[in-house]
């Protein structure tokens, strides 16, 4: 009942988005959408997901493009320092760029991205990084400051090779998509007895 | 040049340590920096040092040996008596 009345009254304003974040239950996709509905984003492609949790701080400055998918990141354009120089010195500083997120970028929980920055098409953003600069296409950039340390072509070489070798790898060539609720049982149970043999399981 | 000689070189580079020694029994553990993605440089650096490429089961089997320099060691040395 109060998840639908949050999504009914979503785009009513700053109260209305606020009641659609905290019990509207939108997965990425949803509130994608919801964003591009009700903000000033500069773009958005088709099909991407951006959690209710990700802070897009400027969106008129954020280009995003095609299935980009945001974890529970942060997206700064501006440097808030420069209100406070041009304070203490008496200057007129403007420091605010774009932030150009390309086609088919994933970028992981607690990264920040700051302004002028691009990130390349097909990269992935690690975790915890912290984008101070571009990454060039097809990179996986990591730590802080973020530095590329591999390539995702030769990641998906190795992660399929380690997919094969997975004792529940019948079930995941089965799956459709990237969650099946009819065989998540069977794939938790799998995965429990993988990873934690011989160490006991709460009573 | 003996393959394991070769094979150190390529540590070395990866790792930026110039004195950075392996045997058969060094694994991720033992190196600093070692981890899944220097892994996946590491196997790629030495794919393209020795000219081979190493199909999935045999990436495989190399993950599953944390890192095992002698699995690589065996691995490679057949890769590159089949491809030369």
């Amino acid at each position: 009942m109060i998840r639908r009345l949050s999504r009914r009254f979503s785009h009513r304003g700053r109260l209305g988005r606020a009641l659609y974040k905290r019990f509207g239950g939108a997965n990425g996709f949803e509130w994608a959408e919801h964003l591009r509905a009700t903000t000033d984003l500069y773009h958005l492609g088709k099909d991407c997901s951006i959690l209710p949790s990700t802070k897009i701080i400027e969106p008129e400055y954020t280009w995003i493009g095609d299935r980009v998918c945001l974890g529970s990141c942060t997206l700064i354009c501006h440097d808030g320092a420069a209100q406070t120089i041009n304070r203490r010195h008496n200057v007129s500083i403007d420091r605010i760029g774009p932030i150009i997120i390309e086609d088919d970028v994933f970028v992981g929980e607690d990264a920040i991205i700051l302004g002028s920055t691009t990130i390349g098409e097909g990269s992935v953003v690690g975790a915890g990084s912290l984008v101070r600069s571009s990454v060039p296409a097809g990179s996986v950039v990591a730590g802080n400051p973020a530095k590329v340390v591999a390539k995702v072509e030769d990641v998906v070489r190795f992660w399929e090779a380690d997919t094969l070798a997975m004792p529940w790898r019948h079930l995941i060539e089965q799956r459709e998509g990237a969650f099946d609720r009819n065989l998540e049982p069977e794939l938790k149970r799998m995965r429990q007895a993988h990873f934690f043999q011989g160490k006991l399981k709460r009573p | 040049m003996d393959i394991e000689v070769e094979l150190q070189s390529v540590f070395r580079e990866v790792f930026d340590a110039d004195d950075l020694c392996i045997d058969r029994a060094t694994t991720a553990t033992d190196v600093e920096g070692w981890d899944s993605m220097a892994q996946i440089n590491l196997i790629v650096a030495v794919e393209k040092h020795f000219s081979v490429k190493f199909p999935a089961a045999e990436l495989s089997e190399m993950r599953q040996g944390d890192g095992n320099v002698g699995i690589l060691l065996d691995l490679l040395s057949a890769r590159v008596e089949a491809t030369h």
